[in-house]
């Protein structure tokens, strides 16, 4: 496996593919331009209806949360009895964070961004969480999904091994249509996507054994958001 | 009291050529004599071009295209000047108005004449409704009758309502639903005969929704589809009985070997 | 080695007859078409979508050289690292070579037909090298040293008595048979696996070429697991996935995945640009993107390259009235159903399926819910077509189509091929020994020619001048 080698084989694989789309007419099919559903779609706590409807669908629940009490009294309802909270306060809606440490919540400490170091071990903070709070760049009302990137990655962390994960999201980061994800989500970070961007719609499951739904195969068991005016 | 059925001053305007179909020629005349009644019932003037044979569909899906086109060429040539062409099979018509046109793909003269052929074929139960208008026409057939969607009537034609509109409006006739009226009965043409076994599971499968729904008779659009669901209740023991669109509206008296043929 | 007519027949009549597959078939096939039914209601636009990915999946196509290219070019700019496999035996030699620098022993898995395409598990294994099926009916299907059975519900041929017990045999414990209790048992078993993977490898459901992006479309999660927590990743990706821009997957998320699972957007939509880049703390740091070829460019540009806009939804398996009587294994292929039924004889040049096209009534039904509108009678018409002009056809079978078309193209011959028939009915056992149709009087009744055809009706009737 030299490198001169694959270089030649480089070669010849495209040539392969190139002989080949050459024996067909390239301009038969234009490249028309990215369909996007786009027809507006509800606004305000319409497109919240829309949002918490399609995440319900999706397993998930959606709460409403118009200002610091009632932020208060969801989390309040979500974490009852459970006491291993950890969280990643930089995506979080401005002055949530206040509400999240009268719960008791352990933040994770800021990480120093060292790409060549050896892998830093995940924290057992996350691994034995029971309730993972992050924030996220959108959410999707029309599939029910909340965007994530690895920047720095513990929020994903946080989504992907902790048995509850909330989301909290302020109502102006909602948009409508995947689409609309789609031209946002690259806006956000214009010298290229991070690592991993995820779109998570409400808690992981499988169908795999009698095609019997069943919660929480890999990642969490419930998925809230939290959607907050501020 | 006399029961005029509709559509009829539509319907004597027009004058049709039966395709008949190999399978209805052979094995099932009585669905041919049956059609022609109903037709000629509706005051439509019916002919039959003698020199029809098949429409080449068998050759055509087993990949023998050479062959396909042969007994296709013929089948043109027979109904190059027919005006309208109507045959008691989804699947034959299919043949005819979908695939011509693509068995003779860059033929210089015979695709044209393929094409032109594609816009002046009908189902027998399409030209019914479609064509002449036609809902009632005043057939008698007691009993709990099940419809089936032939693959290529339904999915190739796109004729799902009018056999059913059409049976509606028979006296004595109670429709049930079959479930998954549309799934594929088995029959394939010669999958039938290659993946026999195959076949006769997916038969099995109508068989037992016919049992689910209580119906007494099957009806269909198809004799392939039949000739095959018949075989297999019968081989089954199963009392269901199978009759043709065309013989239900005809009314069941006169129908001259009826379904006990076979 | 052949995949023949007699033993697909086999294979299927055991299936046929086999009464817990039949009863789990039916349950898993119409539980999905339940589901896509329910939510096509909410999928506004759905005609118009099909037709639009369906020209944007071929137009991709016919400009395959150059998204690749684009592709290969974002990939390196991150640091990523490219490979381009002709073949299964160069892509599996790749990683094998990988593991083997890197000192890889245990590594991670999601699901990915295409490594199944390639035998990827069993030349590990064969190297030393143990892969871990972290996708749960995949991971049933691996400790019961099976192969999967549907694109998209891998395991759906074995009853949650028999994972119990496969669960139970495995850990060396007793494992009641509740769907819970065995998840539960494999999310704690694999959380080690990813905890501790030194590499994870997945295939992908697209990759983008603007921006150098994969793309993997998961219910449980194994898939981001497997994509960011082991230090190298490893990435197979057949050369027909490529998508051009990043807007593009609105439209073919929305197509492939009501048309999969009947969820409106999978749980989990992992968009990956690995490796992980400056401002990233967790996620891969080596990252090889591994393209395959494997007979895909000989499809490109022939008459069956629809066949390559397949997004792997698993729709045409639900619907098609073959596979629901036969299931996945008795296909005897990676691919199955109608799509596999088309790509498996085409990608496989060695093991010879030219059984499969055959495996069809032609119903249509397939083509009527695929959401890249892939035309499955034509194609599977044209492979049995192409196999009578290579000269595979049965001898006798061209002899009887030969004999029949000369007769059936003239009046007069058809009319004596009719009296023929009659004649000789009686001798031929009242159909039962006709040679052409033995497969057909095995298990169902045929009826004799009429004693008088509808043209000799018709001529009693109406005079011979008429006709």
């Amino acid at each position: 496996m030299s490198a001169m080698g694959e270089a030649v084989d480089r070669d010849q694989f495209i040539a392969n593919v190139r002989s080949a789309v050459e024996a067909v007419s390239r301009r038969s099919h234009e490249l028309a331009s990215p369909v996007r559903r786009r027809d507006g779609g509800p606004a305000g706590e319409d497109r919240f209806l829309l949002f918490r409807d399609c995440l319900e669908f999706a397993g998930g629940q959606a709460h409403r949360a118009a200002g610091s009490e009632k932020l208060r009294e969801i989390l309040g309802q979500i974490i009852a009895g459970r006491n291993r909270l950890v969280a990643w306060g930089e995506d979080l809606p401005a002055g949530t964070r206040q509400v999240l440490s009268e719960f008791g919540v352990e933040w994770l400490p800021p990480l120093t961004l060292s790409p060549s170091n050896a892998e830093q071990g995940i924290p057992p903070s996350i691994t034995e969480a029971q309730v993972g709070i992050t924030g996220a760049l959108l959410g999707v009302a029309e599939t029910g999904s909340v965007v994530l990137a690895s920047r720095p990655g513990e929020n994903l962390l946080i989504a992907s091994l902790s048995s509850i994960h909330v989301v909290l999201l302020g109502i102006d980061q909602l948009v409508v249509t995947l689409g609309d994800a789609f031209v946002r989500v690259p806006a956000m970070f214009p010298e290229g996507l991070p690592g991993n961007v995820a779109f998570i719609s409400g808690p992981s499951r499988s169908a795999d054994i009698e095609q019997s739904l069943a919660i929480g195969a890999h990642g969490p068991m419930e998925v809230h958001v939290i959607v907050i005016s501020s | 009291m006399i029961h005029l059925p509709s559509g009829q001053n539509k319907a004597r305007a027009e004058k049709v050529s039966l395709f008949v179909t190999c399978l209805v020629d052979l094995l099932f005349p009585e669905v041919g004599l049956a059609a022609t009644r109903v037709l000629e019932r509706l005051g439509v003037a019916v002919d039959f071009p003698p020199g029809q044979t098949c429409c080449g569909q068998p050759a055509y899906n087993s990949g023998f295209h050479r062959d396909a086109a042969r007994v296709a060429r013929h089948f043109i040539e027979v109904f190059e000047n027919s005006g309208a062409i109507v045959a008691p099979s989804g699947s034959c018509a299919c043949m005819v108005k979908e695939y011509y046109p693509k068995l003779f793909a860059g033929d210089p003269v015979w695709e044209g004449k393929a094409r032109a052929l594609s816009h002046r074929v009908f189902e027998f139960s399409q030209f019914l409704v479609d064509r002449l208008g036609v809902r009632d026409l005043g057939a008698r057939y007691p009993g709990k009758v099940a419809y089936h969607d032939s693959c290529h009537l339904l999915r190739g034609l796109g004729v799902r309502e009018q056999p059913r509109q059409l049976l509606r409006g028979v006296a004595d006739l109670e429709l049930v639903t079959l479930e998954r009226s549309e799934q594929c009965c088995g029959f394939g043409g010669s999958f039938a005969v290659k993946l026999g076994s195959i076949s006769e599971a997916i038969a099995d499968e109508k068989i037992a929704h016919l049992e689910r729904c209580g119906a007494t008779t099957l009806t269909a659009c198809d004799m392939g589809c039949l000739m095959h669901l018949r075989g297999r209740l019968s081989r089954r023991n199963k009392s269901i009985r199978t009759v043709h669109l065309a013989q239900i509206l005809a009314g069941s008296n006169g129908v001259d070997r009826g379904e006990t043929h076979g | 080695m052949a995949n023949r007519i007699p033993d697909l027949l086999l294979r299927s009549e055991r299936a046929i007859s086999d009464s817990q597959l039949q009863r789990a078939i039916d349950f898993a096939t119409s539980r999905l078409r339940d589901h896509r039914a329910k939510i096509m209601p909410r999928m506004k636009g759905w005609e118009e979508m099909r037709e639009q990915a369906r020209e944007l999946r071929l137009h991709t196509l016919a400009h395959l050289d150059e998204y690749l290219e684009a592709l290969e070019r974002k990939v390196m700019q991150r640091g990523g690292h490219v490979f381009w496999a002709r073949d299964a035996g160069e892509a599996t030699q790749y990683i094998i070579e990988l593991a083997s620098r890197r000192r890889v022993r245990d590594l991670v898995k999601t699901k990915s037909m295409v490594t199944e395409e390639i035998g990827l598990n069993k030349s590990l294994e064969q190297n030393g090298i143990h892969p871990v099926e972290t996708d749960l009916g995949e991971y049933i299907v691996q400790l019961a040293g099976e192969t999967p059975s549907h694109l998209i519900a891998p395991a759906f041929h074995k009853s949650k008595e028999q994972v119990a017990e496969i669960f139970s045999r495995h850990f060396g414990t007793s494992i009641p048979a509740e769907v819970k209790t065995i998840m539960g048992v494999a999310r704690k078993e694999l959380r080690g696996k990813f905890l501790a993977a030194p590499m994870g490898i997945t295939g992908a459901n697209f990759a983008v070429a603007e921006t150098g992006t994969l793309v993997l479309v998961t219910n449980e999660g194994n898939g981001r697991l497997t994509s960011f927590l082991p230090p190298i990743l490893v990435s197979i990706l057949g050369m027909e996935k490529v998508v051009p821009r990043l807007a593009d997957l609105e439209l073919l998320l929305n197509l492939l995945v009501p048309s999969a699972t009947g969820q409106r957007l999978t749980t989990y939509v992992s968009l990956l640009s690995p490796p992980r880049g400056p401002h990233e703390t967790r996620g891969p740091q080596e990252f090889h993107l591994i393209i395959l070829d494997n007979g895909r460019s000989s499809i490109l540009g022939g008459p069956f390259a629809d066949i390559l806009t397949c997004l792997r939804c698993g729709a045409c398996l639900n619907v098609c009235p073959v596979y629901q009587k036969i299931g996945g294994h008795s296909y005897g292929a990676t691919y199955t159903g109608p799509m596999g039924a088309v790509l498996s004889p085409l990608l496989s040049e060695l093991k010879n399926h030219d059984s499969l096209p055959h495996a069809s009534t032609l119903c249509g039904a397939c083509a009527e819910v695929c959401p890249v509108k892939i035309p499955f009678p034509d194609l599977l018409i044209g492979l049995r077509q192409s196999q009578v002009r290579q000269g595979k056809a049965p001898f006798g079978q061209s002899l009887v189509f030969s004999l029949w078309s000369w007769l059936w193209s003239h009046s007069r011959r058809y009319a004596f091929s009719a009296r023929l028939a009659r004649a000789f009915w009686p001798l031929l056992g009242n159909g039962r020994k006709f040679p052409v149709v033995s497969g057909w009087a095995s298990g169902r009744d045929l009826p004799p020619p009429a004693p008088r055809t509808f043209r000799d009706l018709w001529h009693e009737r109406n005079g011979r001048s008429r006709g």
